[in-house]
């Protein structure tokens, strides 16, 4: 996309045009801060944390804002989301503190951690957004949204319950021996293509991996060819005596 | 005006004939089971990765126009700029080579995609973006445009960057580039595709 728009850009008469080839992965990966438009804050799916002291908070701060005062955020870490790509973002009028509290929550291996574009709720009303007074909320609630032809995880341990409902473990065959869920039947992602007469097609059916990418590519597979499919995307890992344990990624 | 239907028309008779000859060797292909399956065509397609699992050997790609393609890969497979399949990452630009063997596609040839700079155009690294960010792009005297599309640059952007996606620019023309002449234009989006 980036060499294309230097393209246009120098055929239009910028002569000093450059690229940062790397992009925004090279960006995150050297440390760096990143931040979010006061339009994505306000109607984004986010986990939005004020940092200032808690007067400040009541003269005024974002509406769906949590009030976390930066010097307590390290003891905080517990009120968190589960879900480490929940996007988490951080405004304060304290430059300093809002790029160390980055730091503090990418630490913590979220990877969606960023600044509102400009610093502290007084440019956000100065800009016209609407602010609330008083006490800001003190806990984190975040759902986040499913993602296409996932299946929620308690939706998943329900079917594992009932047994009414096929799951196929698309893992190799020596990780389904070394423990699966029960009820599971293996058939590895690599024979998937030579063995989809073993799926039935009138049945909604749900695939799983160890992480959800053999998923997601089982899953994009099978609704090609017309399978009624969902996939686990989440972190598992099964033992042995049966016993398993699943949680959000 | 008169050249080009003469034209129009050559295309629809050669079209035909190769729709006649493809309509021969599906036949012939249909006829000869399972073993000839190798000598079918190769195909090649070009691309992003979008998953990549070394335990099943596979690598999915997302094709414009015509979605995710998942591709095996095996010892036989050609890497080119990768020494190994390990180092297939999302969202790297790849060609892919493959031919198709029963029920699957096996690549024969896997290439990242290195991105060329247009003439005149030169590449900045993170460090020497960090610094021109921390001046500030007054003070730095540069626009840092983020060209990937707007919903996912508004959630995520470099600091002092402005979402511009390349299609935009493509669409509207010069005048969504407000930025002046005398500056360094910097555009960015995400990693090397």
């Amino acid at each position: 996309m980036s060499p294309k728009a230097a393209g246009l850009a120098k055929k239009w008469g910028w002569n000093h045009v450059r690229v940062y080839n790397d992009g925004m992965p090279a960006w995150k990966k050297g440390g760096n801060y990143t931040v979010s438009t006061a339009d994505y804050v306000r109607t984004g799916n986010i986990v939005l944390i004020d940092l200032q002291a808690p007067a400040a908070v009541a003269a005024g701060h974002i509406p769906k804002a949590v009030g976390i005062p930066a010097n307590q955020l390290e003891s905080a870490k517990d009120k968190f989301p589960d879900s480490l790509t929940a996007p988490i973002v951080f405004y304060s009028d304290n430059v300093e503190e809002s790029i160390k509290a980055v730091k503090t929550a990418r630490s913590w291996r979220y990877k969606n951690v960023t600044l509102l574009e400009f610093p502290g709720a007084v440019e956000w009303q100065k800009k016209g957004y609407d602010a609330k007074t008083g006490p800001a909320a003190a806990e984190i609630i975040y759902v986040r949204k499913l993602d296409p032809g996932e299946i929620s995880i308690s939706d998943f341990e329900a079917a594992l319950k009932t047994q009414t409902i096929p799951v196929i473990d698309v893992r190799a065959p020596s990780e389904y021996a070394a423990g699966h869920f029960s009820g599971a039947v293996n058939i590895s992602l690599d024979d998937l293509p030579a063995k989809l007469d073993q799926i039935p097609k009138d049945k909604f059916v749900v695939v799983h991996c160890s992480t959800g990418i053999r998923g997601e590519m089982a899953y994009l597979l099978l609704k090609e060819k017309g399978y009624n499919v969902k996939y686990l995307k989440a972190g598992c890992k099964c033992n042995l005596d049966g016993t398993y344990l699943i949680w959000e990624l | 005006m008169k050249k080009r239907r003469w034209n129009q028309w050559t295309t629809v008779v050669v079209m035909m004939a190769f729709c006649l000859f493809l309509g021969l060797a599906v036949n012939v292909s249909a006829k000869e089971p399972a073993a000839k399956a190798e000598a079918t065509g190769v195909v090649e397609i070009k691309g992003q990765v979008k998953a990549v699992s070394n335990k099943a050997k596979t690598v999915s790609v997302t094709v414009e126009g015509k979605g995710v393609v998942m591709v095996k890969f095996d010892d036989a497979t050609e890497f080119v700029n990768f020494k190994e399949a390990k180092e297939i990452e999302p969202p790297t630009g790849v060609v892919v080579k493959y031919k198709t063997v029963g029920p699957d596609n096996v690549a024969t040839y896997i290439k990242k995609d290195l991105v060329t700079l247009p003439d005149g155009v030169t590449e900045i690294k993170t460090e020497e973006l960090a610094e021109l960010v921390a001046k500030g792009s007054v003070q730095g005297n540069y626009c840092l445009i983020d060209s990937r599309p707007a919903k996912v640059a508004a959630a995520e952007l470099i600091p002092t960057a402005v979402s511009i996606p390349v299609t935009v620019m493509d669409e509207k023309g010069e005048k969504t580039l407000t930025c002046g002449k005398d500056k360094v234009m910097i555009f960015y989006c995400g990693g090397p595709t």
